[in-house]
């Protein structure tokens, strides 16, 4: 770039970075300002792009919608539960695979499956263990002198089940990642902890934890987004389709809410005004894990 | 507190290959508070010796006695050592005062002397201040690591190593990570250290002026096997064989293919030099570079290359029979390339070995 006029350098950057902006441009920023812009019209044409009764009506109403609320309590009571329990739960299944033992890379490859499989297809193999009568957990349960539950039938359990379909299918993205970041970690640091007398125990709190605490930050980041934004899992689950978000709605989360008033009732104002309301949330709460992270990780 | 190092053995077992030998049958007695460098080229077993002593690796065979006390199966943490890794290995997440507090927080024999927690942290900060003190660093307490230069992360590592009072400082490569300004300083500085603390200290170094410039004794290994062990200027003016000799000094000495004739006087082609220890063999003879002298008669040499460094010359030649070599000549010797000059030598610094690198009396 040395000896170019400055305006040869920028129209050199703007073809370069053309390309990205046009896709990003076309693919993300329009629809969502297309979004933006239909959730305030009560009335929406969607072949004329137009709308009519311009305010903050569909708000009001999405807020009052008993139906938003249960989707935002179960929204907040998945990612409350799923984040931390699948973080602390991966980190620890990383921590042992770490150790250099004979047969790890067996088991590295069992925890990486649920990532490569479809989480339809997982879906499905949960539906057979958690069946009400003929599911493995029910048999177990029942050694123990436990009643059958209706983990997927039960109105009451549809969520707890939800929960441990969460908490197992995100596992295997963050055990690899927490494999890296102990994997670079120099080994000097444990010999050194090893010299200062720390035990295994005060090894992983006092060195291991605090180097791997970006990372921590990064995953619980991508985690909390991902939670918030829980679907696939609802029909993977419990199936989609007319049948609502598992036995009478109990499972449903704010993106199934959107997706019913879109596709299933045809309200696409609410629909956007929903959407909108859950981009402010995550917004909202990822600046504010960032801030957090920031203050208390910084090495 | 001696250290003796007894018959003792490292082999790594290497997959599809043959196993190596680190360190063979070492026999060494390191007396109590002194400063003992191990000396080697990358490979010889220096590092693998002293982790050993650390107790981080475990010997293949042999034991390791503190005193009298054989700690071989002794855990690390209850060697009563400190040690310091040759990149530091500071806890990047803790500031200075938690790296040299650190070990002193997991120290069982600290909780038995001061059952009471104020007690004990009050002990833990006054320690880590009277540590800091003795290496200097006492304003950087609430550093992080990241924020210290090389040298003062150096001396952090040091004070982690001595907070608990080892009995045992290993140090391993202390000098290799620092720029060469730094390092004659830090040198000092460990002398001092180890003066003030009088704790019996080892470290490892393949650079044989930093060996000699701070040790009470210097270590020579190669392959495994210690070749000498000696005082520093000991070691440098009586070499046990040709591989010390060449290893010690800079410029480095001098090594000719020889021979004796039948009064055993020792000639480089067909110019004789000094009286040899026996007659009729060829030998290899060693001559340290200062210990050339321009006299005649002598031997005969082609001026090649001529350094000035200030207070020498050091001249490059070739000897009638084209073997190369180095002389470091006074500065006032005049000389000038292409000349030939005789060179006498002087009565010390010349050694004779046998073609296998033995030394011949």
């Amino acid at each position: 770039m040395v000896g170019l006029s400055k305006r040869k350098q920028y129209t050199q950057a703007f073809l370069y970075l053309f390309p990205a902006v046009f896709l990003i441009g076309l693919w993300v920023i329009y629809p969502v300002y297309g979004s933006i812009r239909m959730s305030f019209f009560t009335e929406w044409n969607l072949f004329t792009q137009e709308g009519t009764g311009f305010g903050i009506d569909n708000y009001i109403k999405v807020w009052n919608d008993s139906q938003f609320q249960l989707a935002l309590s179960n929204t907040l009571v998945y990612t409350f539960w799923v984040v931390p329990v699948s973080i602390a739960m991966s980190l620890i299944i990383a921590v042992l695979l770490s150790n250099k033992m004979r047969g790890m890379k067996v088991f590295e490859s069992i925890f990486f499956l649920p990532y490569i499989t479809n989480i339809i297809a997982i879906g499905l193999a949960f539906r057979f263990i958690f069946h009400s009568r003929l599911g493995a957990i029910t048999q177990i349960l029942s050694w123990f002198g436990i009643d059958p539950i209706g983990w997927l039938n039960d109105p009451e359990w549809a969520l707890i089940t939800l929960i441990i379909f969460g908490v197992w299918g995100g596992l295997a993205f963050k055990i690899v990642i927490f494999m890296a970041g102990l994997q670079n970690i120099d080994p000097q640091y444990y010999q050194a902890a090893k010299i200062d007398g720390a035990g295994r125990l005060k090894t992983f709190f006092r060195i291991s934890l605090p180097l791997l605490a970006p990372i921590v930050a990064y995953i619980s980041v991508i985690s909390l987004i991902g939670s918030i934004k829980v679907y696939v899992e609802i029909i993977g689950i419990f199936g989609g389709g007319a049948s609502g978000a598992g036995p009478a709605n109990s499972a449903l989360s704010i993106v199934y809410y959107v997706y019913q008033k879109f596709y299933q009732e045809s309200i696409p104002t609410i629909a956007a005004a929903a959407s909108v309301m859950m981009f402010g949330f995550i917004l909202t709460i990822t600046v504010l894990q960032l801030w957090i992270n920031k203050k208390r990780l910084t090495v | 507190m001696n250290i003796k190092l007894s018959n003792l053995t490292k082999t790594f077992q290497q997959k599809k290959q043959a196993d190596v030998v680190a360190v063979n049958a070492m026999d060494l007695v390191i007396p109590s508070g002194t400063l003992v460098g191990l000396l080697g080229p990358s490979g010889c077993g220096k590092s693998t010796t002293l982790y050993m002593i650390s107790g981080l690796l475990a010997p293949t065979e042999g034991s390791i006695f503190f005193g009298d006390e054989d700690v071989t199966n002794v855990p690390p943490e209850q060697r009563g050592i400190g040690l310091v890794f040759q990149n530091y290995a500071l806890y990047p997440h803790m500031t200075v005062r938690r790296n040299i507090s650190f070990p002193l927080e997991n120290s069982k024999e600290i909780k038995a002397l001061y059952p009471n927690r104020k007690d004990r942290k009050e002990y833990i900060e006054q320690t880590v201040l009277e540590t800091a003190r003795i290496v200097k660093t006492e304003e950087l307490l609430d550093r992080k690591p990241g924020q210290l230069s090389g040298g003062q992360q150096q001396r952090v590592a040091i004070a982690r190593a001595l907070a608990k009072k080892p009995k045992v400082l290993l140090l391993d490569e202390p000098l290799s990570n620092l720029d060469a300004r730094l390092r004659l300083e830090t040198r000092e500085e460990i002398k001092r250290i180890q003066r003030e603390t009088k704790v019996t200290t080892i470290f490892v170094t393949h650079d044989q002026e930093e060996a000699m410039s701070i040790s009470d004794s210097i270590v020579v290994m190669k392959d495994g096997v210690i070749q000498q062990n000696d005082a520093p200027q000991s070691m440098y003016e009586n070499p046990g064989n040709e591989f010390v000799a060449r290893f010690l000094g800079n410029p480095p000495i001098n090594v000719f293919h020889a021979s004796t004739n039948g009064d055993s006087y020792v000639m480089i082609g067909d110019a004789g030099l000094v009286q040899g220890p026996i007659p009729n063999s060829s030998l290899k003879v060693a001559i340290r570079p200062e210990s050339f002298k321009k006299q005649e008669p002598g031997l005969p040499v082609v001026v090649t290359m001529i350094e000035n460094i200030g207070r020498d010359k050091l001249v490059r030649f070739i000897t009638t029979d084209q073997q190369t070599g180095l002389a470091l000549l006074e500065a006032d010797v005049q000389v000038s390339i292409n000349e030939t000059i005789q060179l006498q030598v002087r009565d010390k610094g010349v050694f004779f070995f046998d073609e296998q690198g033995g030394r011949l009396q």
